[in-house]
């Protein structure tokens, strides 16, 4: 095999390597972007507590809009003490490093609690983590956006 | 955010979660962070390059910045202008992947007056090929 067949061979190696990287993202993107209008989009409004179960870590912790850092039982009981709540996420972006994915957007939320309405729109970023082949949100912050 | 530092002081450091059973690792998340405070002060763009990504997305003041337009930032901004405390955080490990979770006090003067805005922040470190870097960082300002 002469010198130009061998860097044939390894330009396609490498191209066929880049492009299954490329799918594996796009996979992971399709599946942590389900994940994140699962849960802010239905399970949030929805007050289904399940999902939020099982979409969240554990360890999972949220800096809030005030800069509260909560943790995955304060957050849920926060959302317990929720009249309502209308949920829109937009601009969603995920980027992928390996078992990692970082996703960014924009929300506005409004609702009631207590009787009283409230309303608030910003940025987000999550980090979800890929634990045994399934995704979960393992931190997110909401900050008002300039 | 997190502009030139004039002194850090860094109060105290938990470690909680998975990350008790790796001190080492928390060790080295938290060398980085401050590694990125007094690089961000010096203006030296060559250490930033090193522990950013270049996937990096830096929410600052509620603007979403890519790494390119967060050093291009940095490079041009006056050192030592502002003050910055770093504060509390905590570090938890989850294989290749560190969260750090913290706060920070920054200090500004506005037509002489001194104004101190607190900051709560998540920072998403990524264990690589050539170590740990950050991938994501975000701030939310804390009510007063």
């Amino acid at each position: 095999m002469n010198k130009f067949v061998l860097v044939a061979v390894a330009a396609s190696l490498a191209f066929s390597q880049a492009s299954a990287q490329s799918a594996y993202d796009s996979e992971i993107q399709s599946r942590v972007m389900a994940l994140e209008r699962l849960v802010r989009v239905q399970a949030l409004p929805g007050g289904d507590f399940k999902t939020l179960d099982a979409a969240l870590a554990d360890e999972f912790v949220l800096v809030s809009f005030e800069g509260r850092s909560q943790s995955k039982t304060e957050v849920l009981a926060s959302l317990r003490s929720l009249d309502s709540l209308h949920y829109v996420i937009q601009d969603m972006v995920v980027r992928v490093h390996g078992d990692t994915a970082i996703v960014t957007g924009r929300f506005q939320m409004s609702g009631l609690r207590g009787g009283k309405p409230f309303a608030r729109q910003g940025r987000f970023v999550d980090t979800c983590l890929n634990s045994d082949g399934r995704w979960l949100i393992i931190a997110s912050v909401s900050t008002p956006a300039s | 955010m997190r502009f030139a530092l004039i002194a850090v002081s860094v109060l105290s450091v938990a470690a909680w979660g998975q990350a008790s059973s790796d001190p080492g690792t928390a060790a080295a998340i938290r060398a980085l962070e401050k590694q990125w405070t007094v690089g961000q002060a010096r203006n030296d763009n060559r250490a930033l390059d090193m522990i950013f990504d270049n996937g990096l997305v830096y929410v600052e003041y509620g603007r979403l910045v890519s790494k390119g337009e967060y050093l291009s930032r940095i490079k041009v901004q006056p050192t030592n202008l502002d003050q910055i405390s770093i504060e509390p955080m905590t570090v938890r490990t989850f294989g290749n992947t560190a969260i750090v979770v913290g706060s920070y006090s920054e200090s500004h003067i506005h037509r002489g007056k001194r104004t101190l805005q607190q900051w709560r922040f998540v920072d998403t470190w990524v264990y690589k090929q050539k170590g740990w870097v950050l991938v994501a960082a975000a701030a939310a300002p804390v009510a007063k």
